[in-house]
């Protein structure tokens, strides 16, 4: 129920700086979700947000109104931390109620709406236990469920759902997204997990070293990486990223032969260096090179099963490169193919900058 | 709300600790139980004879009554020597727990210059023992004393207190900062951002949380005050319990059993704050947290 305007923030620990020179809007309602590496500033950012840091330099607005010295108190955002940070000393109905007894609730209200958070993370039957009488996961739910119960204008999430299992996890993010939609809550979330970002983000925002890379859809952070580093962190396995040396007419991987329609020599500007970068599931293996795509002789190098799907690595000289196929395709170590590429699927990098040459 | 100990010991173990821990303190609950014997009785069981002892009251009468020499008809004021007592030791504590839990938290959550020094000042200090820094702490007395016999003796209290707890303030601040140290960031944050102001938090969040702590040097201090001997007699200008045991322990004419009443009440919050405090200083909170 507000919207969240990062202007130019930079925040230094002493000489680490956490985060360097961040711009960015969230929309009201909107469901961002941050992601990247570890030790790249998303717990700073989240910190900024909730007001519990202050920026060295740059502003915070909620709703068009600069909020960069309010305390944390005075914001409305709730808060999952990282590391729950649950009250040791209070029971887990305590815990939620927490919030709502310092706005002074009346007790009919409070047993209502904690009741109301509990039922929806199924964690009812906890309200009487203390924080270290529950699971991992359960802790993390009662966190989530604090933040909840003050229905607050802005939501943080700081990796809340790592400690859940793989069906938990896909079952609270489901519930969470649910919730956020029908609340219309700002909400900003924090994973390294890139399947669950592109799952349920609004829109993702890809962040390294302090920096944010790019924003945007998943789609376009999927298909249309700005840069490197967001095709190679994201998708699974991540984008294959290949460097191409080119004399004006021939190019060569590993001093390999590269075939590829003229087309792309236009695209890439006579650069003597580029990066190659395609999706797994977008390269094809064959006994041939087809028409309209860039080719390669390639080796097998090792076949590993997913079920519905294998990854293939294949090797050229020492580039190793992952192809997704359909398990029913048949491959052998050692055999020699075709690695093919449509022109339509290729992305394309700088090889100095690391980022987008053209967008198609 | 303790946690429990890794479930690996034997039994057998612990058995053959618990004999050991018993043995240990064999001696000593002799000796209360001497003591307290000795109180209740016309004479002092100390040789072990039964033979002539008989149960009495009196002692504990005469003791409230302030007949410590039964020939003299010098009466002393036990009462106020109790008050005395409990004065100095509430003082201590309240001092000592002030300063600790503040320069405990400062020194655990602020990063200020100097702040190293000052706890390797602070472990220095306390290995340090009183009675060696009493001449110096003499000389401030000195410095510092009113010439008004009235105004002497408030400030006799005050500076007994003060410097009594002196002693104890480098190992509260140790202590608390250690439990500071433990409690995390975030809990703290969290409750901030729940809307908590910083007064609240320190209130509701982080006083529960150290209660422990703050409770044990609470006692601590307690006890230092209550037993001290060499400050409150170099210093104060009336008498606590435990100047006025020593003095009647020197008088020729000591009548022992009635010294025992005495030593046997001086005892008594020792014994009872160690029985009632034993399992709060063993209470730790864990969870709730990931780490
Ligand atoms: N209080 C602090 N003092 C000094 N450096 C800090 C502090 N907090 C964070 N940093 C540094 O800032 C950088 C960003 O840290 P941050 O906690 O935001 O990373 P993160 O993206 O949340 O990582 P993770 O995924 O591991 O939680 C790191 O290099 C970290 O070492
Ligand atoms: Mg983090």
């Amino acid at each position: 129920m507000a919207s969240i305007v990062l202007e130019n923030i930079t925040k230094r620990f002493g000489k680490v700086t956490a985060l360097d020179g961040v711009n960015l809007q969230i929309d009201d309602g909107e469901f961002i979700v941050l992601l990247g590496p570890s030790g790249s500033g998303k717990t700073t950012l989240m910190y900024l947000i909730a007001g519990i840091y202050r920026p060295t330099s740059g502003r915070i607005l909620f709703d068009g109104k600069d909020v960069t010295n309010l305390s944390p108190k005075d914001r409305n955002v709730g808060l999952v931390f990282q590391n729950w940070a649950l009250y040791p000393h209070m029971k887990v109905f305590e815990n939620i109620a927490f919030p709502l007894t310092l706005k002074k609730m009346d007790k009919r209200t409070i047993q209502e709406r904690v009741h109301q958070v509990a039922s929806m993370l199924k964690i009812e039957a906890l309200l009487e236990r203390y924080p270290w009488q529950l699971s991992g996961g359960q802790q993390q739910r009662v966190a989530i469920a604090r933040a909840l119960v003050k229905q607050p204008q802005i939501l943080l999430f700081d990796e809340p759902l790592s400690n859940l299992d793989a069906l938990l996890r896909i079952g609270v993010r489901t519930e969470l997204k649910r919730l956020q939609k029908n609340l219309s809550i700002t909400s900003v979330y924090v994973t390294h997990d890139q399947a669950e970002a592109l799952a349920i983000a609004d829109r993702i925002a890809v962040i390294n070293n302090g920096k944010l890379i790019q924003v945007g859809t998943p789609e376009e952070i999927y298909y249309q990486p700005k840069h490197t580093f967001v095709a190679g962190f994201v998708g699974n396995p991540p984008a294959n990223l290949l460097t191409v040396e080119s004399d004006g007419t021939r190019l060569t991987i590993d001093g390999k032969s590269l075939e590829a329609p003229i087309e792309l020599l236009h695209r890439i500007s006579n650069k003597r260096r580029f990066v190659l970068g395609f999706r797994p599931e977008k390269g094809v293996l064959l006994d041939h090179i087809t028409e309209n795509t860039v080719g390669i002789e390639v080796q097998i190098y090792e076949v590993e099963s997913m079920g519905r799907e294998q990854i293939v690595t294949v090797s050229i000289e020492q580039t190793m490169v992952k192809v997704l196929r359909p398990s029913e395709e048949k491959f052998h170590v050692g055999q020699k193919l075709f690695l093919c590429v449509e022109m339509k699927d290729l992305m394309l990098f700088d090889f100095d900058t690391n980022e987008a040459l053209d967008l198609h | 709300m303790s946690l429990s100990d890794v479930e690996v010991r034997s039994k057998a173990r612990q058995t053959f600790y618990s004999i050991i821990l018993i043995a240990l303190s064999v001696p000593v609950i002799m000796a209360f139980s001497v003591l307290v014997l000795s109180s209740f009785a016309n004479q002092m069981v100390t040789n072990f004879d039964f033979s002539k002892v008989k149960f009495t009251l009196r002692n504990w009468q005469l003791l409230f009554q302030g007949r410590i020499a039964i020939t003299g008809g010098l009466r002393e004021n036990t009462f106020l020597y109790l008050l005395n007592t409990a004065v100095v030791a509430f003082g201590v504590a309240i001092v000592t727990t002030l300063v600790g839990t503040l320069s405990g938290y400062a020194i655990s959550r602020i990063k200020f210059k100097g702040r190293k020094f000052i706890l390797l000042m602070m472990l220095m200090l306390h290995a340090l023992p009183g009675s060696i820094l009493i001449v110096g702490v003499y000389f401030l007395y000195r410095l510092w004393m009113p010439t008004n016999l009235n105004a002497l003796k408030y400030f006799s209290f005050f500076y007994v207190i003060v410097a009594r707890a002196a002693l104890e303030i480098p190992l509260s601040v140790w202590l608390m900062k250690g439990f500071f140290d433990l409690l995390p960031w975030e809990i703290e944050w969290s409750a901030l951002v729940d809307g908590a102001s910083r007064l609240k938090t320190w209130a509701k969040i982080m006083m529960p949380l150290i209660k422990p702590g703050v409770v044990a040097i609470l006692i601590f201090g307690f006890l230092a005050g209550w037993q001290d001997i060499i400050y409150v007699r170099t210093f104060l200008i009336d008498k606590t319990l435990a100047t006025f045991i020593e003095s009647n322990l020197e008088a020729e004419m000591a009548y022992m059993p009635l010294l025992a009443a005495a030593a046997t009440l001086y005892l008594l919050p020792t014994i009872f704050f160690y029985i009632s405090s034993q399992q709060l200083l063993f209470k730790v909170y864990a969870g709730g947290i990931r780490r």
